[in-house]
């Protein structure tokens, strides 16, 4: 018999060489298989033999070693689903990443795929909304807004047309769950944007990809037709007589196109630009209709509610932070990839446990959490449990999850012109305290840095006004959430800016 | 005027052209009334005076609405109908 | 910036059926719900900071100077976005608000000029606004700038500085939101996001230079040339457009002495009930002409037309015209002359123009340019509603849910109306074009024509039957209407029902394919609202009175009459040309449109004028030209109009006017009818009148002198004393006396006088104790004459058909830049766009004749020859050319024919059969081009001297 070998399609994998080491298997004779990745990307690629145990991982595999790896004789990490990284998490979310191929849509339903929109289909939109809110889902993007009321808005705003939207703009520093789910479980999504046109009564939907990221976009497409051919997508979703369909677009480049009224004028062929508010999107959304428009993970999450009931997710968690969390380690870190558990978990367990500490050895600095965006939460605050109001209350975000590790070579005002550098190349112009302010900022934040000592103060007193200018005066979350990672940067390491404790 | 006799029998003619759908007992008085109400006496003047003349060009309804003239009984309360520019 | 500070209140007005009592700094307001916290602190009068925001748009929250707190709602949301609800408190001004306005001012004003010429002139905003949010100092130092950049300085009449720029957006969404062309955008993001006609520069973009951008802009950034030549101005004065029907309300801005003043701009005044607010290319900076240097100013004589002008008195001049025109009547009869009224004149100019030549000279001789575009639309809508007018307001098309345009080209010929079809469409109503020629609004950035009925020139009339066929035979006509509103219904619809009339049957006729034609009656009959908007591509046919009778068939059997939305509207061509006819401008008329028959009519006038009227119509404008090659007509009158170029048949015209003893023009400039003129008379401009315009929705609207009389009398005042020395004393203290007049003796006017029209800014006739504040939509419950007449449109062909030697259908039309026969547009800078007219042609035709862009051609039809360039565009259906008629060197009626509307003897300028061939190919034509221009224009100077 023919081995059966799985070799993550992922392109974090893809890019450690997972594609040379599948053809090599191939060419050994071995049928492969292509996962998505597990998410333990320092193990990448992980090849997987299907043995009557299950499947057993073998670590960081090369061309090279395909035979050894055939014979027995390379070593292995034994059962990967036994690995401890994997055992200790909660996945509900990326229950099925790494486990099945992508467009399988027989393997997809063996792993609880379609139970969800089958529920829905027999429930009112409305029962089907309740569902969401008892959850307590909240959007996974990074502004946790409660998925449940957004739905019921777009459910009871007058229109004959509506739309759903998933933002898969994934341009945060240090994040790639979007990518990941996109990529090892793409049906997910589309059961949870199907669920969301139901029961908002949407009958097109539209998937915003970056363009960066190519394998997802194929991932997609893919599994879009394999659900079109299925009638999961179509004139009848699984003979309902309901018809939605689905688009993926493919971005620009623009960071600003991930905030949702910016996508939205990317969608429609504009200049992204952020609109303001109100209108809300769920009002006066897409082409001025009613839209949905939620975080890749938000919505793949939605399946798994409909299927298990709102109350199995909401009993995870802790206080209004409820479910699981898709974290991701990046940065300066032993052990990066993907990590799901309940909210409540501290980030040292994360970064420690899990991460296994800095990848250079040296003591963590700070971590930067919830994108380019968030602030620096230094090493002394690894205590804090990550939920959005506990981190919120020491003045961090959560955002989308990611976490970047610095260890102690991290040079803070650098780190802080960085933000406000990153504001500037990316703002997208239409309000004042982000299109001029962020340009202000570096010029200030250099003028501290090498600037005469005797004008410090009066710097830094400017950058402060600076920073309360953006957060309060700015459009959208870009210009507002900037002074977070320069605030943050300056308590917390004056030193770095040339001052003292 | 009587260089461009060819102006009052083509203005003549389009009328008829666009008039003379009507039935026959309509048309002439029809045609005869919008001469009254537009056209200047010089110019109802010379297209009886090729009338008279037994101008062969003439379209026969174009002469039938001359008659009207001859006759000198234009309907007055055809004219202040508010039926015209 | 305005001069005249209107007030702003930062977001559009909004109407709603409930309302929002809020409280913003202790002052509580009540607004309509929906309204921003903006608008209703500025309603409150509270004053907020705001740059970005203005009434004229909608809320886009980009500066974030108008920020506020809002009880219960956390941070400092902007106000312009924030939306009133019950019960909402508002504090404009707070800690964390005033550090906000502070925070984004200093950093406005870290990006710029210290010394910045708009503040100083008072043109921009920023420096004023610093010093109410209390910036002093701005802490930045030296950092990345505009501030170096180079101003795009391409468009005639105004330039673009991004170093002042703010990037508020104004113009952007002025140029999408108002004018609807969306040839603005951003450009780049961040701090390095600038304003962008598209990647180019302003003159060779999109931009149609409106003005609205410029007038949005809060600081120098957009400004016009004017501004920085003479300054900022120092009055104002509210006056009215002189060029297209639209009309539109401005503010002139002058500066200078009193008697000698300079129009610095043209404003468009929020407040015109015409155009609110917007402005077209021509109105807004094409007002030059009333400057230049072509203006005659003297009086001038001569006796024969082969002499030299010799400059006169006025009283000699007056004398000349008196006697002369006293001389014929005394040698060849009462009837022997004539006059010929302008449109482009005020309605007491027009109204005592009529008086002269039914008063003093006797007889009903009185034409007016009208007679070349809409006779057609008087005779056809008063026949078939009773009034010779447009039944709408412009507000109407707000209101409608499909359009059907025939024949009209609104965004070059009527641009700011086009402008408003434009918001209508991006609301979402759907437009059926019916047009030889792909228009614009056929398609276009954000326009797209449910259907375009590419009619062939001069089968209107089968289109229109066709339309109305498929509605009746379908079951889709309103028989409740037709039966309580309208006469000969039964008659009409056994008539259209007619197999000849369906769209199968017309197909080869109209050149429309049946489905189209089909589908397109379908969206009309069965929209809620449909209203039917129409220009001369309708009356400047054979069959225009009946086309126009047709269209207002298909409104009577579908109901669209008689109330918002609906109705049938014609896109008068010129500034008064509704007016002149209001004013008993047509031979047959007295004012108010009463045939010169009806005695209780004539007894009004005769009673008061003290003079026996003819009972009997006058001498149309043709038929004064083949009286007068017939030898009966000996003089005439010509008041601002130039018959040689704008009329058919450019050689009978001629012949005519040489044929005559005494030819008197009144005009701005010595145009082409004055070189067969014996006495010329000179004109005033707009900016010098004084009286009132009427638009082409019935909107009487003042026209004020900007400046005194530039040839030291009012043309109204000319005109009374050529008619007191020809023996009948005629006299007004003041234009408003002569309104006065008119209103005493016209029921429609009864309640219009200067008084009331200044202050109440503008009335739509028929303003009368029924109507007392005017009538924006007519024939509501009735129709004027009673019922509705439903009148058998029978198709006639045209006797103007295409040959083998004239295989070619050649049509006519108005470009944006140039207005008309171009005697004022031509001596602007708009011609940098339309310099010289153009044959359009298409490509299978083109290419069938080895016709390429740039080529001069030959445009021949069997009346006459002339040469233009060639321009091949896909805009044309095979076998249909088209040209503007702008500029005399294109002689475009050297090739029109004679024939006319049968009912109107409106010219079928519309249809000509033509041959176009090559005369000289494209790089010799250029050469030549530049070698004729730099002659034409030292033939000019010649000629000034």
């Amino acid at each position: 018999m023919r081995p059966v070998v799985w070799v993550p399609a992922d392109a974090a994998a893809v890019a450690a060489g997972a594609d040379e080491v599948a053809a090599a298997f191939a060419a050994a004779g071995a049928t492969v298989r292509r996962n998505g990745s597990r998410g333990m990307l320092w193990l990448e690629p992980l090849v997987e033999i299907e043995t009557p145990a299950g499947r057993i991982g073998y670590a960081a595999c090369t061309p090279e070693e395909v035979a050894a790896v055939l014979e027995g004789s390379r070593e292995s990490i034994g059962l990967v689903e036994a690995h401890p990284w994997l055992t200790y998490q909660d996945r509900v979310t990326f229950a099925r990443v790494g486990r099945i191929e992508p467009a399988d849509l027989t393997a997809y339903q063996l792993h609880g795929g379609l139970l969800g929109l089958r529920r829905a289909l027999t429930l009112d939109p409305a029962a089907v909304v309740a569902e969401v809110t008892a959850s307590g889902l909240r959007g996974r993007g990074g502004a946790g807004f409660p998925t449940g009321v957004k739905w019921e808005t777009v459910r009871t705003a007058a229109g004959e047309v509506k739309f759903v939207c998933a933002n898969a703009d994934e341009g945060d520093s240090g994040t790639f769950a979007d990518r990941m789910l996109i990529e090892g479980d793409p049906l997910s999504l589309i059961e949870g944007m199907t669920i969301a046109a139901y029961a908002v009564g949407a009958h097109e939907g539209f998937v915003y990809v970056r363009s960066e990221y190519p394998h997802a976009i194929a991932a997609l497409r893919r599994a879009i037709a394999v659900a079109t051919d299925a009638g999961i997508l179509g004139a009848s979703v699984l003979g309902s007589g309901f018809a939605f369909t689905l688009e993926v677009r493919v971005g620009a480049g623009a960071y600003i196109c991930g905030e949702e009224t910016s996508m939205l004028d990317s969608l429609e062929g504009k200049r992204g630009e952020v609109r303001a508010k109100p209108p809300i999107p769920a009002l006066q959304g897409l082409f001025g209709a009613p839209t949905i428009v939620n975080n890749v993970l938000s919505l793949a999450t939605v399946p798994m509610i409909l299927a298990d009931g709102g109350a199995a997710y909401a009993a995870r968690g802790i206080g209004r932070s409820r479910g699981t969390q898709v974290f991701q380690l990046a940065g300066n870190i032993a052990r990066g990839g993907v990590v799901e558990v309940p909210f409540g978990v501290p980030l040292r367990t994360l970064v420690e446990d899990w991460g296994g500490g800095t990848r250079s050895g040296r003591p963590v600095k700070a971590l930067q959490v919830g994108g380019p965006l968030g602030a620096y939460v230094p090493a002394t605050q690894l205590d804090l449990v990550a939920g959005y109001e506990e981190l919120a209350a020491a003045g961090a975000m959560l955002g989308h999850g990611g976490i970047v590790v610095f260890d102690d070579t991290m040079d803070a005002a650098a780190m802080a012109r960085f933000a406000m550098e990153f504001c500037a190349k990316e703002s997208c112009g239409k309000c004042t305290p982000c299109r001029i302010g962020s340009t202000r900022g570096v010029e200030v934040i250099d003028r501290i840095r090498v600037g005469p000592p005797e004008s410090r103060a009066a710097e830094v007193e400017l950058l402060q006004d600076l920073c309360l200018t953006m957060e309060r005066g700015s459009l959208c979350a870009m210009g507002g959430l900037t002074p977070l990672p320069v605030r943050s940067a300056l308590t917390h390491f004056p030193e770095d800016f040339g001052g003292s404790r | 005027m009587n260089q461009t006799p060819s102006a009052v029998i083509r203005m003549g003619h389009d009328l008829v052209r666009n008039l003379g759908h009507l039935p026959r007992d309509v048309a002439p008085t029809e045609i005869a009334t919008h001469i009254a109400k537009f056209w200047e006496p010089r110019m109802r003047h010379e297209l009886m005076a090729h009338v008279r003349l037994g101008d062969t060009d003439l379209h026969p309804l174009l002469v039938a609405a001359a008659e009207h003239f001859v006759d000198g009984d234009i309907d007055r309360n055809g004219v202040h109908k508010p039926s015209g520019g | 910036m305005t001069l005249v500070a209107e007030p702003d209140y930062g977001t559009p007005a909004v109407t709603s059926p409930s309302s929002a009592t809020v409280t913003i700094d202790g002052r509580s307001i009540t607004v309509p719900a929906g309204t921003s916290v903006l608008r209703a602190a500025s309603e409150a009068g509270v004053d907020v900071p705001r740059l970005c925001a203005t009434d004229s748009l909608k809320a886009f929250g980009s500066c974030r100077l108008c920020v506020v707190e809002i009880e219960g709602v956390k941070g400092t949301p902007a106000s312009c976005t924030s939306l009133c609800t019950d019960g909402m408190v508002v504090h404009t001004r707070s800690e964390a608000v005033d550090q906000v306005r502070h925070g984004v001012m200093e950093l406005y004003l870290s990006d710029h000029r210290a010394d910045c010429p708009g503040c100083a002139r008072g043109n921009c905003e920023i420096q004023a606004l610093a010093v109410q949010v209390g910036v002093g100092e701005v802490r930045y130092g030296l950092g990345a700038s505009h501030l170096d950049q180079t101003p795009d300085e391409s468009n005639p009449y105004f330039a673009y500085d991004p170093a002042a720029c703010i990037v508020c957006s104004r113009c952007v969404r002025a140029c999408g939101e108002i004018q609807g062309t969306f040839a603005l955008t951003v450009d780049g993001r961040g701090f390095a996001s600038r304003i962008t006609p598209g990647g180019t520069d302003f003159l060779s973009s999109e931009c149609v230079s409106c003005g609205a951008c410029v007038q949005a802009c809060p600081t120098d950034a957009l400004t016009e040339k004017r501004v920085v030549e003479l300054g900022m101005p120092t009055r104002a004065v509210d006056t009215t457009c002189a060029y297209c029907g639209v009309g539109c309300s401005f503010r002139a801005e002058v500066t200078g002495p009193a008697d000698d003043p300079s129009v610095v701009r043209m404003m468009p005044a929020k407040a015109g009930g015409a155009n609110e607010g917007h402005s077209c290319v021509k109105g807004r900076f094409a007002f030059g002409y009333a400057a230049h240097a072509d203006r005659q100013l003297r009086p001038m004589v001569r006796d024969t037309i082969d002499d030299p002008w010799r400059v006169v008195s006025w009283e000699e001049a007056i004398g000349r015209v008196a006697s002369g025109f006293s001389a014929i009547q005394a040698e060849h009869g009462v009837g022997s002359i004539g006059g010929i009224s302008s449109s482009r004149c005020t309605n007491e100019e027009v109204y005592v123009v009529q008086k002269m030549v039914r008063a003093a000279f006797g007889n009903n001789n009185v034409d007016t340019c009208a007679r070349v575009c809409h006779s057609p639309t008087g005779y056809g809508l008063n026949h078939a509603f009773g009034t010779s007018a447009g039944t709408q307001d412009f507000a109407s098309v707000d209101r409608c849910d499909v359009l059907l345009l025939i024949g009209a080209n609104p965004t070059d010929a009527h641009p700011v109306f086009g402008s408003r079809m434009k918001r209508a469409l991006r609301r979402g109503a759907k437009i059926i074009v019916a047009d030889p020629r792909r228009i614009d609004l056929v398609r276009s950035p954000h326009v797209e024509a449910t259907h375009h009925l590419p009619v062939r020139p001069g089968t209107n009339v089968a289109l229109v039957n066709a339309l109305a066929h498929v509605i009746v035979t379908e079951g889709l006509h309103d028989a409740q209407f037709i039966a309580q509103r309208c006469e000969n219904g039964e008659d009409y619809l056994a008539f259209i029902a007619a197999p000849e009339h369906s769209p199968e049957a017309t197909e080869a006729v109209t050149g429309i394919p049946a489905a189209d034609l089909r589908a397109a009656a379908r969206l009309y009959a069965t929209a809620p609202n449909a209203a039917i908007y129409y220009g001369l591509g309708v009356t400047e046919h054979s069959q225009g009175s009946t086309m126009v009778m047709g269209m207002a068939n298909l409104a009577m059997i579908t109901g669209n009459l008689g109330r918002e939305g609906v109705g049938v509207n014609p896109l008068r061509g010129q500034n008064n040309v509704q007016g002149s006819c209001d004013m008993g401008s047509f031979p047959h008329e007295l004012p108010g449109y009463r045939h010169v028959s009806r005695a209780d009519v004539r007894n009004i006038y005769e009673s008061l004028w003290g003079v026996s009227i003819q009972p009997t119509p006058g001498l149309r404008i043709p038929n004064m030209f083949d009286a007068a090659i017939g030898g009966s007509f000996k003089g005439l009158f010509v008041h601002g109009e130039d018959i040689a170029q704008s009329d058919p048949n450019t050689a009978h015209v001629e012949a005519a006017l040489r044929a005559m003893d005494l030819v008197v023009v009144q005009d701005l400039f010595l145009n082409e009818t004055a070189r067969f003129a014996h006495v010329f008379l000179p004109g005033t401009s707009f900016l010098e009148k004084d009286g009132t315009f009427t638009n082409a929705e019935r909107r009487i609207n003042r026209v004020r002198p900007v400046m005194p009389s530039r040839v030291g009398r009012d043309e109204w005042q000319i005109v009374c004393e050529i008619a007191t020395a020809m023996g009948y004393p005629m006299g007004y203290a003041a234009p408003s006396q002569i309104m006065d007049e008119i209103a005493a003796t016209t029921p429609t006017f009864a309640g219009v006088s200067f008084a009331r029209l200044d202050a109440e800014g503008s009335m739509q006739w028929p303003v009368n104790d029924a109507a007392p504040h005017g009538t924006p939509t007519m024939h509501i419950g009735e129709f004027v004459r009673g019922k509705g007449a439903l009148t058998p449109t029978v198709y006639v062909p045209t006797t103007e058909r295409t040959s083998r030697r004239y295989p070619l259908l050649l049509t006519t039309g108005r470009i944006l830049s140039q207005y008309n026969v171009g005697a004022q547009t031509r001596r602007t800078a708009n011609s940098t766009w339309h310099p010289r007219d153009v044959l359009e042609i298409h490509p299978s035709d083109a290419e069938l004749r080895g016709i390429t862009t740039g080529d001069v051609v030959e445009l021949a039809s069997r009346i006459g020859a002339t040469s233009l360039t060639a321009q091949v565009s896909e805009r044309m259906q095979p076998g249909v050319v088209y040209t503007t008629f702008h500029h005399p060197v294109t002689g475009a009626n050297v090739v029109t024919t004679e024939n006319s509307d049968w009912a109107t003897n409106c010219p079928e300028y519309k249809v000509t059969a033509v041959q176009v061939s090559v005369r000289t190919h494209a790089a010799r034509a250029a050469y030549d081009q530049a070698r004729d221009d730099s002659e034409a224009g030292a033939r000019e100077e010649v000629s000034v001297r």
